[in-house]
């Protein structure tokens, strides 16, 4: 750890200009299933970031998840979606050369906050305070949801065929399910069900693909970073605000349906001033019924790497053992739905 | 109501290479008092009362994760040793359901959500009672400690 400490540490001095560096704290943060993450606190003598300062460094991990972004592109991103006005740790220096530590990585500045999901929705606040941090996630959806394919930028990003992301999302957690081998027949009648009942799709935008309750800081009260943005694709925006408002985010606070924070109304509302957008309650639903179909198909991979040994794990196990919460929730998810109807 | 593959992973210890498929998963050979199910009560009753509170951090999350595991299986066991009218739900076949609804054989009526219904608050009885709405409820509630179930 030292060592590496150094070594990002003589990287930092030298992109920042700086005569002197010095290593006040580093720690490896929580979080990254996919990447390591690191906290680092340095005194800089002079450059472009004199005195103390906190930055975090994101470096790939060895085994990467296939459909996650990598280094460069997620630095991409986090740079269109800083540049469009979302709120975002500001990235700094992309390192492609794996010499400087072993793997690639970028540096973006340390924002201040709590992400522990269940820290958030035990939080107790006023209504008050929730309705204005709900309104603060459609706020930062609607500056995200501004950036299109046609903008010229992230050329890279996967985007759904024929622009009909709700099918190609029902195909691709089809070939999931397929792959996995266990007979799953409330999530087949899921599939079946979401296939039949699409709503007419949206233009694509830019899309986080991870947006929920413990991805983003809050500091009393307050947001301060959307973080984890390796899930990024060209999408239909209600997926983004579906995930947002699945079940399977709320820790426990299931009354907040918008992650364990506010109401639907209230975010849709401000959706609605933020875009000019306009988002039916069933619209969103059924955005919801697939945010379960697709977090049930995940966490049914992430046992199988467990079952199958190349990662035992009993946390793995147990993400096994939670896709009946998801199951469960999907059928009451479509219950509910077919009666707003 | 159980995968196979469910009971060999319960039975495998930590740490030991998984089992070839089709191997024998149980024995047949009687326990003496007391039964796995109360031994298994028992232990995760000294972890969440004695050892539980001791922990900070990363070690309880792991202990909480322990304890919820140790309450699927004692009650998975207590499921099973109870006769099958009783355990409440008629065998299904999954794979030839989820084949069906998968080839659009089987229609979307009253009768498969209710077999849809009923398959999957069987399994939640086991994982994670407490997360049955109140329809759904079982007559008496093991109240599981849940880490990661939220």
């Amino acid at each position: 750890m030292a060592e590496l400490a150094e070594a990002l540490c003589d990287y930092l001095v030298q992109k920042t200009g700086a005569w002197h560096g010095q290593v006040l704290a580093f720690d490896r943060l929580s979080g990254g299933a996919i990447q390591d993450n690191f906290g680092l606190t340095l005194d800089l003598s002079g450059g472009s970031h004199p005195g103390e300062r906190a930055f975090v460094v994101r470096q790939d991990a060895p085994s990467g998840v296939a459909e996650s972004l990598g280094r460069p592109e997620e630095f991409a991103v986090l740079r269109a979606a800083f540049d469009a006005g979302v709120t975002v740790p500001e990235p700094l220096w992309l390192c492609e050369d794996t010499a400087v530590t072993g793997r690639r990585f970028y540096v973006m500045t340390r924002a201040r906050g709590n992400a522990s999901g269940r820290a958030l929705a035990k939080a107790g606040w006023s209504e008050v305070r929730r309705r204005a941090l709900v309104a603060r996630l459609a706020t930062e959806l609607a500056a995200l949801h501004r950036v299109q394919p046609s903008s010229g930028v992230l050329g890279f990003l996967p985007a759904p065929e024929d622009g009909n992301a709700a099918q190609a999302r029902v195909a691709l957690y089809r070939r999931y399910l397929a792959a996995i081998n266990e007979p799953h027949p409330v999530l087949e009648w899921g599939l079946n069900w979401l296939e039949d009942h699409a709503p007419a799709p949206r233009p694509l935008v830019l899309c986080h693909g991870d947006f929920r309750t413990g991805n983003y800081l809050v500091d009393e009260g307050e947001l301060t970073a959307v973080l984890d943005w390796e899930f990024a694709a060209w999408s239909d925006p209600l997926e983004d605000l579906g995930w947002l408002c699945s079940p399977s985010w709320r820790f426990g606070a299931s009354e907040y349906e918008v992650g364990g924070i506010g109401h639907i109304n209230d975010l849709l509302d401000t959706y609605f001033a933020a875009s000019g957008q306009t988002v039916s309650p069933q619209e969103l639903a059924y955005w919801q019924a697939m945010a379960l179909v697709r977090w049930a198909v995940i966490a049914l991979q992430q046992a199988r790497r467990h079952c199958s040994g190349e990662q035992r794990s009993l946390e793995l196990a147990l993400t096994g053992r939670m896709v009946v919460q998801m199951e469960y929730d999907l059928l009451n998810q479509i219950d509910a739905l077919e009666a707003l109807v | 109501m159980t995968h196979s593959h469910d009971h060999q992973d319960q039975q495998r210890r930590p740490g030991s290479t998984p089992r070839e498929s089709g191997a024998p998963s149980s024995r047949t050979v009687a326990n003496h008092a007391p039964a796995t199910d109360d031994l298994l009560a028992e232990a995760r009753s000294v972890l969440v009362d004695s050892v539980l509170p001791a922990l900070r951090g990363a070690e309880r999350y792991q202990a909480l994760m322990v304890a919820n595991a140790l309450g699927m299986a004692v009650r998975e066991l207590q499921q099973a040793s109870q006769p099958p009218t009783e355990a409440g739900v008629e065998p299904v076949d999954e794979a030839a359901l989820a084949e069906a609804i998968r080839r659009r054989k089987a229609p979307d009526d009253r009768a498969l959500r209710a077999t849809l219904r009923s398959l999957t608050v069987a399994r939640l009885h086991i994982n994670n009672p407490g997360y049955l709405h109140d329809r759904d409820q079982p007559p008496r509630d093991l109240n599981p400690t849940d880490a990661r179930s939220e």
